[in-house]
């Protein structure tokens, strides 16, 4: 007879029977998992966000990020090319760039026994090679070329950048789909971007929960009051979620603010506030600026990246990991390189809805940390996901889990579950 | 016109005094007190802002928390008490190292005070150790309005590049 509890150990990995429509919780707390989502996932056939060109304009600059848990450097090297290397001295192992972002780089030196980098990520020199006065020295046929920093490939689409450490993978384009470049080229239709700024916050849940509150849009209606007192997001507001066409993994939520009305569609939900008003109207004052009617659209790009389009703020959400039951999100606020100080400003205003002290974005930190206090010890049960049914289709509503199974559904195929 | 002043050392002890006092009952506001009355330590058209300060440092615009005027403060006052959701807490701050920058007085009779504080806040949820939420120091600047120093601006720049999953409350 089963116990009513089971351990991580007793747990064999076995997906429910039911498909798509069940999460086991051991995905959210299991080591095992953790380690091969490494592998497979972050170090697998998968394209990650790395930054934006903006960040790196000249040769020279330099800034550090991660690819799962991996930390890298992404860099300009002198022929204007965007390199990822990791940061991880070919030698003995040193994380040996100590700053997080820089400029004016010709090379990086290891201070351990200071073997030189080209801006490729090229070994240029390894003191003592020759030895000392006939002593000691590399083996003579120590092979310099075969000794550099372990590479990336790299893919840039718009002026973001991508990589991947395999380097079979196809182009980025090809990677998420012409459905999603479509949406990405919504934000991204090559118009210079400047950056506004960065937010950076730890949450001790695993990661992947992040990826789901964003494809859940159904929680935007009930959970954030703030959204729904002022008419940003509404389950009654026209909508569409749409997944790319082949694993499911990438998505977009799509809506469209509607007016403000208390009926029916409201009724469900208990802190509905209706005549909420801001004393600063100022702080959000959105203004159309990309063709089309929605005015959010989330698109999720897997394994680590979510667009954010709210109104005007415009950020990357950058998932970087840490460990089984614990990720950052990394937030990069942008604008375009030639737009007014006022759109700038509304920017900035807007600001004030996400990040980790954001009227919306508060509201998914805490609940993602709760989540995790939930399931953490209850490793043998499952979610259960079955708000608009139990398929994994697109839909052109928001009342619907659709695209969470979706992302399942291809996560287990990535991962062989 | 306004002209900046050299202060005399006691009137120096005695404005740095003043700022100690008045961050002691900034604290006691935000730690034990009523949120509604944080607004009060502001001037009417303030700015108040919270950034890491890499985005400080490297000239980027974009803050954690950024209200301006008291009409900004009373939005996040009513976001943190009715329309975000939350587990309890309680904050303790710990504001330190009053320096004086500047002194400037106008025509008006009004004082400019730019001055800036180490501040440490520590976060206590229930069922867990306390730990610290954020560290840095405030950068301000202080007019005098009916005698009584009040906020013009108030940047509080935090030191870490990495914040707790969630500041509820101002800090
Ligand atoms: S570990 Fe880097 S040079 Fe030896
Ligand atoms: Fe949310």
């Amino acid at each position: 007879m089963a116990t009513a509890v089971q351990t991580d150990n007793l747990l064999n990995l076995k997906w429910p029977k039911e498909g798509p429509s069940r999460v086991p919780y051991w995905v959210y707390s299991s080591p095992e998992i953790y380690k091969r989502e490494q592998e497979m996932v972050f170090g697998g056939a998968s394209y990650n966000y790395i930054g934006l060109e903006c960040e790196i304009p000249k040769p020279g600059d330099f800034r550090q990020t991660k690819v799962g848990d991996k930390p890298v450097i992404f860099m300009r090297d002198e022929d204007g090319q965007v390199q990822v290397v990791v940061n991880r001295c070919a030698h003995r192992g040193v994380q040996f760039c100590y700053d997080m972002h820089g400029s004016g780089k010709t090379e990086f030196i290891c201070p351990y026994h200071q073997w030189t980098y080209n801006l490729k990520g090229e070994t240029t020199a390894v003191p003592f090679r020759r030895g000392l006065q006939k002593q000691g020295g590399m083996p003579g046929d120590f092979d310099m070329k075969a000794n550099g920093l372990q590479k990336l490939k790299v893919a840039t689409r718009h002026g973001v950048i991508f990589a991947s450490f395999d380097h079979s993978m196809p182009s980025f384009e090809e990677y998420i789909g012409p459905k999603m470049v479509g949406w990405f080229d919504r934000v991204f239709s090559g118009r210079p971007l400047k950056v506004l700024g960065y937010q950076r916050q730890r949450i001790r849940c695993n990661w992947k929960l992040v990826f789901e509150n964003i494809k859940d849009p159904y929680h935007a209606s009930l959970l954030h009051v703030f959204l729904v007192s002022f008419s940003l997001f509404r389950a009654d507001n026209p909508s569409k979620v749409q997944m790319d066409e082949k694993l499911g993994l990438h998505s977009v939520l799509v809506s469209q603010r509607g007016e403000k009305k208390a009926d029916d569609t409201t009724a469900d939900i208990r802190q509905n506030q209706a005549s909420f008003t801001l004393a600063n109207p100022l702080m959000l004052q959105p203004e159309k600026e990309f063709p089309g009617e929605a005015t959010v659209v989330m698109q999720t790009i897997w394994p680590n990246l979510m667009v954010q389009q709210q109104s005007n703020t415009l950020a990357m959400r950058q998932i970087h990991l840490v460990g089984p039951e614990e990720f950052e999100l990394h937030w990069t606020y942008f604008g375009f390189a030639d737009e007014s100080e006022e759109m700038t400003q509304k920017r900035l205003r807007q600001a004030n809805l996400m990040g980790p002290a954001g009227y919306v974005s508060a509201d998914d930190s805490e609940v993602m940390e709760a989540i995790q206090a939930g399931i953490s010890k209850y490793a043998a049960s499952d979610a259960v996901v079955e708000m608009g049914g139990r398929g994994v289709e697109d839909t052109d509503h928001m009342v619907t889990e659709t695209a969470i199974r979706a992302f399942y559904d291809g996560y287990r195929k990535v991962m062989g579950l | 016109m306004t002209t900046t002043t050299k202060l005399r050392a006691e009137d120096l002890a005695a404005l740095r005094a003043e700022i100690d006092e008045f961050n002691t009952a900034y604290a006691d506001c935000l730690d034990d007190g009523d949120l509604n009355d944080w607004i009060g330590f502001f001037t009417p058209d303030c700015i108040y802002k919270v950034l890491p300060r890499e985005n400080l440092e490297q000239n980027l615009p974009l803050a954690v928390i950024y209200a301006e005027g008291h009409g900004g403060l009373t939005d996040r006052v009513v976001g943190v008490t009715k329309t975000t959701v939350y587990r309890k807490r309680y904050l303790r701050h710990f504001i330190t190292n009053t320096r004086i920058r500047s002194v400037a007085h106008d025509a008006t009779g009004g004082d400019t005070v730019r001055a800036e504080a180490n501040y440490q806040v520590l976060e206590t949820l229930p069922g867990e150790y306390t730990k610290i939420l954020n560290a840095g120091r405030y950068m301000d600047i202080f007019t005098r309005q009916g005698g009584a120093l009040k906020l013009k601006e108030r940047l509080c720049v935090y030191d870490s590049e990495m914040v707790p999953a969630t500041i509820v409350y101002p800090l």
